[in-house]
């Protein structure tokens, strides 16, 4: 009995530690400026014209990077866990690389080796797409694994072809429906990741092309009340992308266990 | 039909099959029978066209497939997991085939609702696979198998992974849908009572190489290998010699009894000597010797399996013979002396050796 | 598959790893030893003097940050295995993946308005207590602060990594444990701690890289108030890369070795965990 409370007054705890400052956060944004409940600071954030080009801005390098993921990460992964298991594990170590060379090394090294040539890609947009979907590289890789682990996707790979699919038919109408989910819910990973990323965006572009991230930065330091709004709606779409992966992955089994549930009733 | 010549398959540091060579003829049902490693789901992948044989050749009738890859093969494949496809309906997995075959809709249809019916799932139609049970799931993957009318049907293990209900009742269906169709089958599995009953011939492997090929009967009793004898059923081998009195086959001791021989064992007793091996239910157990000079034994242990009872009698150091005893009833202790009889049930007592 | 097409499989890849992290990791790499000659000069110059110190502080907030981390994202992960509510678990999962991963400048946003020098917390603990955080010498933006604040991802973290270790843990153990005369504390330190140590410490080096490499947080919180690795390398790039580009690329070098060395420490544990696992299995079907 004892123990179990010790648990119970642990995870809250837990909860209290971790949400705490949010919960300053979204008291802050709502009466911080006034004393009284006001969503004031949303109307001043939503109003703000360089908040809609920002948000436009991050929209379209999150789009691409997660783009950028499905081509070039998913056939690679998908070749190599069916028929070279060897290659597979070289993959999955080198996906790791961003969790050694961390965004300000990156940065760094980006800074140098894109600022001439036929590759002059520093101070412009156009280097972020492909860093985001490097930063994102492990999720979508991990996620997009543990689907292809569960789907038992060799046997009906082999299944397709004896009965008569092609490489690509099998692969267009048996494998990419099968893998569907893995595939959704590591592009919202790299969604989430590319969303909230600010260390090469501001470091490669010097803080000319304006995200969400920096844009938040900036606006904080100008007015705090808009900048806390901005940090409630950033972390509000990363729960959004987080929670969206997970119900993804959950929903197929959940309509598949209502249909056996009517029909076992009727 | 299916000809398969000196198929070899090495792999990085094993060799998995070695020199492989059988012929199946048209409508018959092969069983390739072995323990885990014994190459034998080697040897159907590379039938299937799933694995490059490192040497050797695959011919279906007078066409050599080697080198065809599995979609142009025209075989129906039934996988150990099933491999279903998940995000289709029992029909349209059944219809893919048809479908990449750019089959009319009428037609498609027509031959779904033909094998949904011969594997009685009809009102499984609209299942996913995840909504039906094991027995229903191996059903629709041999409906799909078979949906292009292959003339030559691989099954991996195709009912290894039901409980042992189901198995009875499917294996049963498996092989009436076999003989109404008129597919040539070739079935893997490690389980010789499968085997025995389902197929027209029996193929034992071990360590990549095959033991022996024949009919059930002959694989099962005339074993021509130790392990043939001992992975299929219950079996001890004794030394016989010629009996020489034309009334009885062979004699083991004194005790001179009729018994079926091959005709590798004819020439080997003619040599002097051979092994035959000795089945359980071929076994007599009897408290007195008759005539025929019977030896005697000592029962180590019994064990009730049911409908019988398992004795365990040592004859001598080297040999211990299993008898069933049916019906259950007898009592026999360890350390209890009994006379064994041996009864080939192949053996008509009043044929006379001599005329067969 | 044909060979050719093997191309459009791997092609792709293979570009892209080459252009966006191995040519320009070896550029730095390179470029950090080399100036018409080799010379170390870069490096003797980022182990010496402000920088010196930037690892000195670095390695503390990671350190300090890490074991806060570790405890209590331990302890709520051993609380939610004890109990066994499967909702809960999930919920707090999602949770403390979207902290853990992808929360660092919201986060900071929300300590400074709670906890800044003129923030919620801290003018209200004023107004009712009188107590005066900055008197008292705390300051967000000291390394103090930053531990405070980077446990806010690094618990989550904890919690995360540890928990698949702890749900590795065979149920029949503690039957067994108790069984044989042990308390639930005993069965806990003496059984439970010495078999999940390695995953804990594997989790401990992970924390500790985390916080190592972490850049926004400390960004946001203290600009340029505090004397961190990964600020010092920003600082060389934004404005004046030019001036000193071998300094730059000497300390990336040295904070990939450091992560390097962490991580290789947390790979080892999760494989000493998945080789331990089989082990128990085959003894259990031995038995």
């Amino acid at each position: 009995m004892f123990e179990k409370w010790l648990y119970r007054v642990l995870i809250g705890l837990f909860l209290l530690q971790v949400l705490l400052p949010f919960a300053g956060l979204i008291q802050f944004t709502l009466v911080g400026g006034s004393g009284a409940l006001s969503f004031a600071s949303f109307a001043t954030l939503f109003s703000d014209p360089s908040f809609a080009s920002s948000l436009l801005n991050s929209l379209w390098l999150a789009a691409s990077a997660v783009l950028l993921s499905i081509v070039i990460f998913t056939p690679p992964v998908w070749h190599a866990y069916l028929y070279a298991p060897r290659l597979l594990r070289v993959i999955e170590a080198v996906s790791f690389v961003p969790f050694v060379v961390p965004a300000v090394v990156l940065a760094l090294a980006y800074v140098q080796f894109f600022s001439s040539g036929p590759l002059d890609l520093v101070g412009t947009p156009y280097l972020l797409p492909f860093a985001f979907a490097l930063l994102g590289m492990p999720f979508y890789i991990q996620v997009f694994l543990n689907r292809l682990r569960h789907a038992d996707a060799r046997a009906i790979h082999e299944a397709a072809q004896t009965l008569g699919a092609s490489d690509f038919q099998a692969f267009v109408r048996i494998q990419l429906p099968l893998l569907r989910s893995g595939i959704i819910n590591g592009s919202l990973l790299v969604f989430t990741i590319s969303i909230g990323e600010f260390t090469i965006t501001q470091l490669t572009t010097g803080g000319s092309y304006s995200t969400l991230p920096l844009y938040l930065l900036i606006t904080f330091t100008n007015n705090p009340l808009e900048g806390s709004a901005m940090a409630v709606v950033t972390l509000f779409l990363a729960v959004a992308g987080v929670v969206a992966a997970l119900s993804a992955a959950s929903s197929r089994r959940r309509r598949i266990h209502a249909v056996t549930a009517s029909e076992e009733a009727s | 039909m299916l000809s398969v010549r000196n198929l070899t398959k090495q792999f990085r540091d094993h060799t998995a099959v070695e020199d492989f060579s059988a012929e199946v003829a048209a409508g018959e049902f092969i069983a390739l029978l072995g323990p885990s490693g014994s190459g034998k789901t080697t040897v159907l992948r590379m039938v299937a066209g799933l694995l490059q044989p490192t040497s050797g050749a695959v011919y279906l009738g007078d066409r050599n497939v080697t080198k065809t890859r599995p979609k142009d093969r025209q075989i129906g494949v039934v996988f150990q997991s099933y491999a279903l496809f998940p995000h289709l309906t029992a029909g349209d997995n059944i219809a893919f085939s048809l479908k990449v075959r750019r089959w009319s809709k009428q037609d498609t249809a027509r031959r779904v609702d033909e094998l949904l019916e011969i594997t009685q799932l009809s009102h499984r139609k609209d299942y996913y696979p995840e909504q039906m049970s094991g027995g229903e799931r191996q059903r629709v993957a041999l409906a799909r198998a078979l949906a292009f009318n292959p003339p030559l049907l691989l099954l991996d293990e195709p009912l290894s992974a039901l409980d042992a209900k189901v198995r009875i009742s499917l294996r049963e269906m498996l092989k009436d849908v076999q003989r109404r169709l008129h597919v040539t089958a070739v079935m893997v599995t490690h389980d010789q009572e499968e085997a025995l009953s389902l197929a027209d011939r029996v193929i034992v492997m071990q360590s990549g190489q095959i033991e022996q090929i024949g009919t059930p009967e002959e694989v099962y009793h005339s074993p021509q290998t130790a392990f043939v004898s001992t992975f299929v059923g219950v079996a001890t081998p004794i030394p016989v010699t010629a009996a020489g009195d034309g009334s009885h086959d062979v004699r083991w001791g004194d005790y001179a009894f009729p018994w079926m021989l091959t005709i590798a064992q004819k020439r080997e007793l003619a040599d002097g000597g051979t092994h035959i091996y000795i089945r359980p239910e071929a076994v007599k157990l009897l408290s007195a010797p008759t005539a025929g000079h019977e030896p005697t034994g000592e029962v180590l242990f019994s064990m009730f399996l049911g409908n019988a009872v398992r004795v365990r009698v040592r004859m001598s150091d080297e040999i211990v013979l299993t008898a069933d005893v049916m019906g259950g009833k007898a009592m026999y202790r360890p350390g209890q002396s009994v006379f064994v009889q041996l009864c080939d049930d192949r053996v008509d007592p009043k044929d006379d050796p001599q005329d067969r | 598959m044909r060979k050719t097409s093997l191309i459009f499989v791997y092609g792709p890849l293979l570009v892209f790893l080459a252009l966006f992290a191995l040519v320009p990791i070896i550029g730095v790499i390179s470029s950090s030893v080399w100036v018409r000659g080799i010379t170390s000069e870069f490096y003797a110059q980022s182990l010496s003097g402000q920088y010196l110190n930037a690892f000195v502080t670095t390695i503390k907030v990671a350190f300090w940050s890490g074991l806060v981390g570790l405890i209590g994202g331990g302890l709520a992960a051993l609380s939610l295995w004890r109990t066994r509510w499967r909702w809960l678990t999930t919920a707090i999962s999602a949770l403390a993946g979207v902290l853990a991963n992808f929360a660092g400048l919201p986060l900071a946003v929300a300590f400074m308005v709670t906890l800044g020098a003129s923030g919620l917390v801290t003018n209200a603990l004023q107004a009712l207590l009188h107590i005066n955080l900055s008197q008292m010498g705390f300051n967000l933006s000291s390394s103090g602060g930053l531990i405070l604040v980077y446990s806010a991802f690094q618990v989550p973290l904890a919690l995360l990594v540890s928990l698949p270790a702890f749900s590795s843990i065979p149920d029949d153990l503690e039957a067994a444990a108790l069984s044989l005369g042990c308390g639930v504390p005993g069965y806990l330190w003496r059984v439970l701690l010495p078999i999940l140590a390695p995953s804990l410490l594997g989790t401990f080096a992970l924390l500790f890289a985390n916080a190592f490499s972490a850049y926004v947080t400390a960004y946001a919180i203290a600009g340029g108030s505090i004397n961190l690795v990964p600020i010092q390398i920003g600082y060389l790039i934004d404005g004046n890369v030019s001036l000193n580009v071998g300094l730059g690329n000497a300390l990336a070098v040295e904070e990939m070795v450091v992560l390097g060395a962490s991580l290789w420490v947390f790979a080892l544990s999760v494989r000493l965990r998945a080789k331990r696992r089989a082990k128990v299995k085959g003894a259990m079907t031995i038995v």
